[in-house]
Parts: C-alpha cells; structure tokens; sequence
C-alpha cells in the first residue's frame, strides 16, 4: 500500500467513525416545551371555543396547523441562535441528514391530510388525521434514529405506538356512536401525544449543568 | 514532498486518532461510551487519553451526577491539530493523484 492509499485508507476510517460518532437532536428540549405546550393550549382552546364543530374539519385541520407552524418557527429560531453561538453554519451536515429522514414522513402526513380534508364527509376526519399526524410524526423521528440520542427515538417509538394503538382502538369499537364520541374527542389524542408525550420528552432531554473542563 | 513523517505523531497513531476522531465529533464524550465505541479495554484506553492530554489536545472533566463521571473534549489546541491533520492526509491524496 502505497502513501496515498495509507492516507484515503485513514480518511475513509475517519469518515466512519464520524458518522458513527455524531449526534444530532432534531427536536431539541426547548422546542418539545414550546410544542408541548402549544398542543396542551390548543387542545384546551379546542374543547372550550365555541368553533369546534364535528362537520367544520376545517377548524381542526387549521388550529393543529397554527400549532405545527408555531413550534417549527420556534425550532427554527433555537437551530439558527444555537449555530450562531457555536459559530457554526446553520445549515450543518447533521442538520441535512435529519431533514432527508424526516421529510418522507412529513411528506406522506401531509399528503394524507389533503386527501382526508378532501373527503370530508368520512365522520372519522378528525381522530383520522389525528392518528395519521402521530403515526407520520412517529416515524419520522425513528428515521433519524441511527444518529438521534435514545431519548427521540423513544419519543418516535411513543407516538408510533400511541397511533397505531389508536387506529386499533376505532378499528374495533364496533359501534357507529362510539366512532362518533371518539372522532368528536380527537382533540384528547392530540393533547396526550403532542401535547403530554413532548412535555415528558422535554424534562428528559432538558440540558444538565456539569462542572467546568479543567485542563 | 508530503509523506506520513509530516503528520503529528501524537495523532498518528491508530488508537488515538480514533479518539481524536471521535471527540471531534461532540463537545465532550464520557469514558464508558468512548470504551464502548471503540471496544478498547480500559487500560489501552486511558494510557492514550493520558498521552493526548499531556499533548495538551484533550482536556478531562470529572463530575458527579448520579454516579462519578469522567468525561472528554477536545482543547483548541487539538481541535486545531487534528484539523492540520486531516489537511496533511489530504495534501498526501491530492498530492498522490497528481
């Protein structure tokens, strides 16, 4: 092996062990929080406001939109303040891996969405979309699992579950006046996934202060 | 002409450059994950984080969470060193394809 096949053999080992090293938190503590609380808000604003209305899918579609909007306006501003006091760029090979993994995910959640609105007189839309959003979401964050801390997979994990358990639940209540209750009450998934699960992940994942290096 | 000799010999060696890789890649790394992701055992390990941190190329932070943590980071200094060597490996490979 000559010089140069030595040193592509060192880069390629280098490379490897990068890869493998690296760690990339695609929704930070700060943003769980916010999210979290967001969700807790409008699922709050959703049972009280007289805008719910079981045949106005809209108005649901609408208030978990100002929500997503919000807490990934919020994750952007954390992302770009965070680089910028590493004085790093914010747009960072981790940061590009994750959104490849997530934007599948996100991709089907939202195609799923417009056809679920479109075929608004399925009586299920609200809890439909409901378990669409967690399942998408679910697996979006398992995506970035291969580079995520363990505290987002199992936040992925969480939502997976909690929606495919979902869709099980409906699936077998049988009765057309329970399908009715639960479409009418999706707002309380929303709450418990989004909302609770998120603020869970947040006071996990929430940074501890260590000691100062010494050198 | 480039060739290995230019490279740092503290680096330069294939336990401690997959520790320097690996601490380039956090702020800080705990000894047990570093053991664990380099399948070192525990005296192999900590002879070359000694000899990194005498280089001046890692600095060491002893905690107490909820048991004794002994954790890893790069200084400047390294971090500016393993930069140099990266480049130098590169100029063998460009210099190489010429």
């Amino acid at each position: 092996m000559n010089e140069q096949e030595r040193a592509e053999e060192h880069l390629r080992t280098i490379r490897r062990l990068m890869e493998r090293g690296t760690i990339y938190r695609a929704i930070s503590a700060p943003t769980a929080l916010v999210g979290g609380l967001l969700s807790l808000a409008a699922s709050g604003i959703w049972l009280v406001s007289p805008v719910q209305n079981p045949e106005h899918h809209c108005n649901f579609l609408l208030l978990w939109i100002v929500v997503f909007l919000l807490t990934a306006g919020t994750n952007t501003l954390f992302i770009v303040h965070g680089a910028r006091k590493r004085n790093e760029p914010v747009f960072s090979a981790s940061m590009k891996a994750a959104c490849s993994a997530l934007a599948p995910p996100f991709l089907a959640a939202a195609v799923l969405t417009l056809l679920f609105v479109v075929a608004a007189s399925d009586p299920l839309n609200q809890v439909t979309l409901g378990i669409t959003w967690a399942i998408c979401y679910g697996l979006g964050l398992l995506a970035t699992s291969h580079f995520a801390p363990r505290s987002l997979t199992i936040l992925g994990w969480a939502f997976l579950i909690s929606g495919l358990g979902a869709v099980a639940a409906v699936r077998f209540a049988g009765n057309p006046m329970i399908w009715t209750l639960i479409d009418s009450h999706a707002v309380l998934f929303m709450a418990a996934t989004f909302g609770l699960f998120h603020l869970i992940y947040a006071a996990c994942a929430w940074p501890r202060a260590g000691a100062a290096p010494e050198l | 002409m480039l060739d290995f000799d230019k490279l740092d010999r503290t680096i330069h060696e294939k336990g401690r450059l997959a520790i320097m890789t690996l601490l380039a890649t956090r702020p800080s790394w705990a000894f047990q994950d570093l053991k664990a992701e380099l399948k070192m055992s525990d005296g192999n390990l900590v002879t070359h984080l000694r000899t990194l941190h005498q280089g001046g190329y890692v600095a060491v932070t002893k905690a107490m969470l909820d048991r004794p943590q002994t954790s890893y980071a790069l200084t400047e200094k390294g971090r500016t060193a393993f930069q140099d060597y990266l480049r130098v490996l590169e100029q063998i490979v460009k210099a190489g394809k010429r």
